[in-house]
């Protein structure tokens, strides 16, 4: 069951990043001070996507590493 | 009387790894194209996870001021992080294309064209990388000249 969810999560993370990378690189008007990056993380949705990345991107690279633990406990 | 009984299973015969030429016979091994996309496979994917942390760790001076966020900056928009940036570009093309086509292997019965996937995309990913590179980084390469 876990290859299946690292193919949806990795198919989810390619749509993601085209989105970061557009929205980061892209867009001029997204700047990169202090400022453009804290009035940035003030929109909710804006963390809510963000943390939603980061999450799928920690469970995708760590997949092995947490079917590892779970042999060790059986 | 002959009970029948059930064999315990046992891993004692089965053949264990050997620890000590496992470089040897890795490289030893004849590689496919396959074989290279796994491998390759495996190292963007380490490479993309540690470099994860680095981006995270990147902006968690968000939280001591303008200062240290901007001195933080300096560093990572240094020569060196550009050409890292370059290379991340790379990996992520890389780990995305061959995770389509290994999505594709498994659920679109792209077992019998894997071999033509795999070149494919190694072609799509490198007019990707020089187009959207140009595009994407267009500051960054007017700032070098």
């Amino acid at each position: 069951m876990s290859w299946v969810l690292q193919r949806i999560t990795g198919l989810a993370l390619v749509v993601f990043m085209i989105g970061h990378y557009i929205l980061m690189h892209y867009q001029p008007e997204s700047g990169h001070t202090y400022g453009a990056v804290l009035a940035r993380m003030q929109f909710s949705w804006y963390r809510i996507i963000d943390l939603t990345f980061i999450t799928l991107a920690m469970y995708h690279g760590f997949e092995r590493h947490l079917e590892y633990l779970q042999r060790l406990q059986t | 009387m002959e009970t029948e009984s059930k064999p315990e299973t046992t891993y004692h015969n089965i053949q264990t790894f050997d620890q000590k030429n496992w470089i040897s016979e890795n490289l030893s091994y004849k590689k496919d194209l396959g074989s290279w996309a796994w491998i390759l496979h495996r190292i963007t994917g380490i490479a993309l996870i540690g470099y994860l942390f680095l981006h995270v760790y990147s902006l968690s001076p968000l939280t001591e001021g303008e200062v240290a966020f901007n001195n933080k900056m300096q560093v990572f928009t240094s020569p060196f992080f550009m050409v890292l940036e370059w290379f991340l570009f790379a990996f992520v093309l890389f780990h995305s294309l061959n995770g389509i086509r290994i999505v594709i292997v498994d659920w679109a019965d792209g077992a019998k064209f894997q071999k033509q996937l795999y070149k494919l995309s190694w072609v799509i990913g490198i007019i990707l990388f020089l187009g959207m590179g140009a595009i994407m980084f267009a500051h960054e390469i007017k700032n070098l000249f």
